[in-house]
């Protein structure tokens, strides 16, 4: 565990591009930069109130579009299967969910058993936050890897109480620390490679993990609808069935919007990298996005959902004629953009100022609001592109995550 | 066997310019090359602006890179001996980890952020930074130290003790700024554009320049120390002057391509192979032209010509390098003669 770098970065030059390409995969093009001011909660989704006109009760979780994870109603309890990405489709890990001190039932001596109503709860992505934020279960939280990439204005103000402990990401997680605060439930993911996976030590600890893959579904709805799953383990299932509903029906309403915009502007993703650029699949979560947003990703046509890496001449080929240049790396001016990477200047966006980032919202440790709230609130980010292919379809809509890179020459 | 050499490296460079992911009909090339343009405005941009600095690039770069571990070979009277040797490389990467950290720092989460906060232009600064670092306690050092023999433990010491900072930063750091890192490990020649080729390309010609001066200090010096001082050779300042030279040409190629394993050890036992010969009359001009070829096959291979994915250089480098290089020695065992002492 300790001397496994030495040896990582030998192995890299041959065994890592995999690697490095899955986990690119995991999260799309955009990323955090210099710590930025506090990150409120965006305008319309504290709006959503959970209670609100919806029958509360013995919900049954029913889903449609996650398709990662699935769950099974037994008199005894809740049985959720989570699809992971280093076993074979059809063979997930298992978690029974039983009522707090009811019996193991016969039968299920192999799963991993969670009593639920859970009371403590350790994060391990801040993707869950937005998630227990929404269903009013952020007083549960004891615990996240690193205090750094919360965004939250709630979670933030906990942290500044003192109230949470920081146990540390990937391999540098406390186990130890872990141990003692002894949660209820450590929610974590893994991504099957030994280098970066913490679950095995945490297991071994016998706490009590739970594996969510949500960065694998392909689709923005998808990804939000795991606010059920954590729903799940708080017996919220209605309050997340009313909010998620919500949030689909706004996304379908500027989805059919978007699509009958009449014009699908192309769009360029993501920035060089000596020579290589890391790009999303056309059947990936971004891909679904700019889709869904009435536009025409350049890499349509790919089938795949993951990260790959492309030749720099062959994305010039493909994007130099882009109407749009979404998520350049870190560049936050035209000018800094082009201190990278001279040739950028034959990029058409560049020529039209038609190049925005997502980096708009970072928290005060710099870690990207986007990531957090965006990915809880799918019909925003939604509405966000919208706003920037297709302007006159939503004109009273601010941008919230993303921004327009200056232009010299506006300046 | 130089002409030969020569017409190989005119043939490499001359496909790297024509292949690519990007399928553009010979006769555009040439019209471009010659300034007349090409059918598609795109066509004219991906020669220009990609392919030509790409192909000088990995040139410049195979053929620095082996010239400094020839220099390093003789100068250690060593077969293992590298560009790397004295730690350069390692000082490199102790620069863009720390960068990267830094950089990571900053940014916070994000799984690419420290790869773009960082850019390639920041590996650049940090790598040279580093690289630099260690040229200065070598050089510091070898005032003091008169054996080779020393220095080249020294310089081992050095690339260890840079390792090892490296593995502590990166131990330190998230998974997504190891993977920044990770990538830059993996070399690449494309990175470079015009721009950074204005600073790369004296750097390199500067130090093959001094490479072509050395040769006969450089052959005194295979004979030995004290014969090279009995020829009447100044070998201290030799040992200077090579070692400045070296450093110069694998900080610079290490700062902008990344830390290219292989083609530096391997392309000077190539052309002992090739030419049967230890002198440096011939082996430099030999190495220099047969690095270039090297690297810009490696390349050429690299970018899988006419599919859009590209493959890890360093991983095209050894993989077709070291089979030639073991056949070459297996073939003619003159290793011994050359570095017998």
């Amino acid at each position: 565990m300790r001397l496994h770098w030495a040896g990582l970065i030998r192995a890299g030059l041959i065994g890592w591009p995999l690697i490095l390409l899955l986990l690119l995969a995991l999260v799309p093009g955009c990323s955090a930069g210099d710590p930025g001011t506090d990150a409120p909660a965006p305008a319309e989704s504290s709006a959503l109130d959970p209670t609100q006109g919806a029958e509360l009760g013995a919900a049954r979780t029913e889903l449609r579009h996650a398709g990662m994870f699935t769950v099974t109603y037994h008199p005894f309890g809740k049985e959720v299967a989570v699809q992971v990405p280093w076993r074979p489709p059809g063979d997930p890990l298992h978690f029974l969910l039983i009522p707090r001190g009811a019996p193991v039932p016969a039968g299920f001596a192999g799963h991993r058993v969670v009593e639920v109503p859970v009371r403590s709860v350790v994060a391990l992505s801040t993707t869950y936050l937005a998630h227990m934020e929404s269903l009013g279960l952020l007083d549960t939280l004891v615990g996240l890897a690193n205090f750094n990439h919360v965004c939250s204005p709630a979670v933030r103000q906990i942290i500044d109480q003192g109230r949470l402990a920081e146990v540390g990401e990937n391999q540098t997680v406390n186990v130890e620390l872990l141990i003692e605060l002894d949660p209820e439930l450590v929610l974590g993911y893994g991504i099957g490679v030994a280098e970066d996976d913490n679950h095995p030590a945490l297991f071994e600890a016998g706490l009590d993990v739970v594996l969510t893959t949500e960065f694998l579904e392909p689709t923005p709805l998808a990804r939000a609808e795991w606010i059920k799953f954590i729903a799940l383990f708080f017996d919220r299932e209605a309050e997340a069935e009313v909010l998620f509903s919500r949030m689909e029906q706004r996304y379908l309403e500027l989805q059919g919007l978007a699509r009958d915009a009449g014009s699908r502007p192309t769009v360029l993703l993501n920035a060089d990298f000596q020579g290589v650029w890391y790009l999303p699949g056309g059947r990936s979560y971004m891909a679904t996005l700019l889709h869904d947003a009435g536009a025409s990703y350049i890499w349509d046509d790919d089938t795949t959902s993951t990260t790959a890496a492309y030749d720099a001449e062959s994305v010039f080929e493909r994007g130099a004629r882009a109407d749009f240049w979404l998520n350049p790396g870190q560049a936050r001016s035209l000018d800094e953009l082009l201190s990278l990477d001279r040739r950028y200047n034959f990029f058409d966006a560049v020529h039209h100022c038609k190049v925005y980032n997502c980096t708009a919202r970072l928290g005060p440790g710099g870690g990207n609001d986007i990531w957090e709230t965006g990915v809880a609130n799918p019909h925003l980010v939604l509405a966000d592109l919208v706003r920037i292919f297709h302007p006159g379809l939503l004109p009273d809509h601010e941008l919230i995550w993303y921004h327009q890179l200056n232009c010299p020459e506006q300046n | 066997m130089i002409g030969l050499l020569f017409g190989a490296l005119c043939l490499v460079f001359a496909l790297d310019l024509a292949l690519g992911s990007v399928r553009i009909p010979l006769g555009d090339i040439i019209s471009v090359l010659f300034g007349n343009g090409a059918g598609k405005e795109s066509w004219e941009q991906i020669v220009m602006a990609y392919r030509l600095p790409r192909a000088l690039t990995a040139m410049l770069g195979g053929a620095g890179l082996s010239v400094a571990g020839l220099q390093m070979q003789t100068l250690f009277r060593n077969p293992l001996a590298g560009p790397f040797v004295l730690g350069i490389n390692a000082g490199a990467s102790l620069g863009v980890a720390a960068a990267v950290l830094a950089a990571g720092g900053l940014a916070g989460a994000g799984l690419i952020s420290g790869l773009s906060v960082f850019g390639s232009l920041g590996a650049v600064v940090s790598a040279t930074l580093g690289s630099a670092l260690v040229f200065g306690m070598i050089m510091l050092v070898s005032r003091r130290v008169e054996s080779n023999m020393t220095l080249l433990i020294l310089g081992l010491m050095f690339g260890h003790t840079a390792g090892a900072a490296v593995s502590v930063l990166l131990h330190f750091s998230a998974a997504e700024q190891i993977r920044v890192y990770v990538a830059w490990t993996f070399g690449s020649f494309a990175g470079v554009g015009w721009s950074q080729l204005q600073v790369l390309a004296p750097a390199v010609l500067a130090g093959l320049a001094a490479a072509f001066l050395l040769v006969k200090p450089l052959n005194a010096l295979l004979l030995g120390e004290a014969y090279a001082r009995s020829m009447g050779l100044t070998v201290r300042r030799a040992r200077l002057a090579v070692l400045a030279g070296t450093s110069l040409l694998a900080g610079a190629i290490t700062a902008f391509c990344g830390p290219i394993a292989f083609l530096g050890v391997a392309v000077p036992h190539l052309c002992r192979g090739l030419l049967d010969t230890s002198d440096h009359r011939l082996l430099v001009p030999a190495v220099t032209l047969a690095g270039g070829v090297l690297a810009l096959t490696a390349d050429l291979v690299a970018q899988l010509p006419g599919s859009q994915a590209v493959l890890p250089l360093n991983a095209v480098t050894s993989l077709i390098g070291a089979p030639v290089i073991i056949w070459v020695i297996l073939q003619r065992a003159n290793l011994r003669s050359t570095f017998a002492s």
